[in-house]
């Protein structure tokens, strides 16, 4: 759980669909930003479920201080490097939140069976 | 001079302080003292075997003392009973939950091949350690590779980084990277990591069989084949160049030598069933008749449940 009165920007790199927003206490102010634009309904979902949120459709929206916790929902790359354009610091401590059923959803797209039997058992070799 | 005077001149010779503490504090039996001693010598003369024996000894007289759990866990790896010693690792780590157990538990699990649990363990690990220790660069990499088998390539490259940053030079790391690299479809890095992991070591087998595995999807067969045959020439037991080389052979001087390679392998590995039936089908290829019909005589008497085998030999003796 976030605590009471912290700044947050919500970095969401694969829409919503993955985002648990349930342990999310009431927090004084939150930016959202997403990779992909935001449809109606998920600003409507967001605007109903966070007080006080912020949607920021371009990066230069975002406003980088103060906060004190920024949250990426994904474990995107390019979501690095837009906090590293913005910031010039590649050390602030990510909070990577992705929902579990997301993230078996990720694991199934690269999971190894999607190989011929001998090119998955010689990459389960590889790594062993 | 009586037994116990022996005893104690030998605890002056013992190779752990924690049994030397033990004994003198008599927390562990003479007898288990001796026990444990006796397995030393036998380990260190070739035998483990027979050192098990003692160890098993002394494991059920003082079944609650982490020495003799340990070195009995040792010894059962030391043996390949990876299942048993699981046993005793998972009991020693409920009487003491150190990093040294903790590590050795999940490393046993990690080889056999029980990731989620393996993963576990690692997490544990991490959680006790709170300083660099040389046996974090191993926990960094098989959870990589764990999460590597499970598809989260983000997280794996996170754990493979914390690895590099300790070790630049490991080849068996840069392989493992290359891998990951591979299954997200980046050819360059993939090729770039298994380059580096041979200009490191270029006996390292499975550094070939990613580049021929990357080769072969280049297209470039004849490449993909000549790094088989450099891993089969390096390690000619890798079962998986083996099972790749019988599979692309083309030509009939490739289906040969695939055959040579296979004829070899069994030789020391007769019950391989993949590899017996890879043979037989290119004994045949490379009209080896006699030799296929040797080969699957042999394979059907040592696995005669096995459904392909048994079903080509009921073809073949009609």
């Amino acid at each position: 759980m976030f605590k009471l009165n912290e700044n947050i920007i919500l970095l969401l790199g694969q829409g919503l669909k993955g985002v648990d927003l349930s342990h999310i206490g009431p927090i004084a102010g939150v930016q959202v930003y997403s990779e992909t634009p935001l449809s109606f309904a998920d600003e409507e979902f967001l605007v109903s479920n966070l007080p006080n949120v912020r949607i920021c459709r371009t990066p230069s929206e975002i406003q980088i201080f103060p906060f004190t916790r920024l949250v990426k929902f994904s474990p995107s790359k390019s979501l690095d490097d837009l906090f590293y354009k913005l910031t010039g610091r590649e050390d602030f401590p990510f909070v990577v939140t992705v929902k579990e059923s997301h993230r078996s959803q990720i694991r199934e797209q690269n999971s190894l069976d999607r190989y011929h039997p001998n090119i998955e058992l010689a990459l389960k070799e590889l790594i062993k | 001079m009586t037994e116990v005077q022996v005893l104690q001149q030998d605890v002056q010779r013992i190779s752990t302080p924690t049994e030397k503490r033990m004994m003198n504090q008599g927390s562990m039996g003479i007898a288990v003292y001796e026990l444990l001693r006796n397995a030393d010598v036998l380990m260190k003369s070739g035998e483990p075997a027979l050192a098990l024996n003692l160890l098993r000894v002394a494991s059920s007289q003082d079944s609650k003392n982490p020495v003799v759990l340990s070195r009995l866990a040792q010894g059962l790896e030391t043996c390949h009973k990876f299942d048993e010693a699981l046993v005793a690792w998972k009991a020693l780590c409920k009487i003491q939950s150190k990093f040294e157990f903790v590590f050795s538990l999940a490393q046993c699990l990690y080889k056999l091949e029980r990731d989620e649990e393996a993963l576990q363990a690692y997490y544990e690990c991490m959680s006790l350690v709170d300083f660099d220790r040389a046996e974090l660069f191993d926990v960094y990499k098989n959870v990589g590779n764990i999460l590597v088998k499970q598809g989260d390539f983000d997280a794996a490259e996170e754990y493979f980084n914390k690895a590099f940053s300790m070790n630049r030079d490991s080849d068996v790391l840069l392989v493992n990277i290359a891998t990951l690299e591979f299954q997200r479809n980046d050819q360059e890095k993939a090729l770039f990591g298994f380059r580096q992991a041979l200009e490191i070591n270029s006996l390292n087998d499975k550094a070939w069989v990613g580049l021929a595995l990357l080769h072969q999807q280049m297209g470039d067969v004849e490449l993909s084949l000549a790094n088989l045959e450099k891993a089969i020439d390096i390690n000619s037991k890798n079962r998986t160049a083996l099972l790749l080389y019988g599979s692309w052979a083309k030509s009939m001087s490739e289906k040969m030598k695939a055959s040579e390679y296979i004829g070899e392998y069994l030789t020391h590995f007769p019950e391989d069933v993949d590899l017996s039936l890879l043979g037989i089908q290119i004994f045949c290829q490379v009209k080896k008749t006699d030799l296929a019909e040797i080969e699957l005589e042999r394979a059907f008497m040592f696995s005669p449940l096995h459904a392909e085998l048994s079903r080509l030999y009921q073809e073949t003796h009609v």
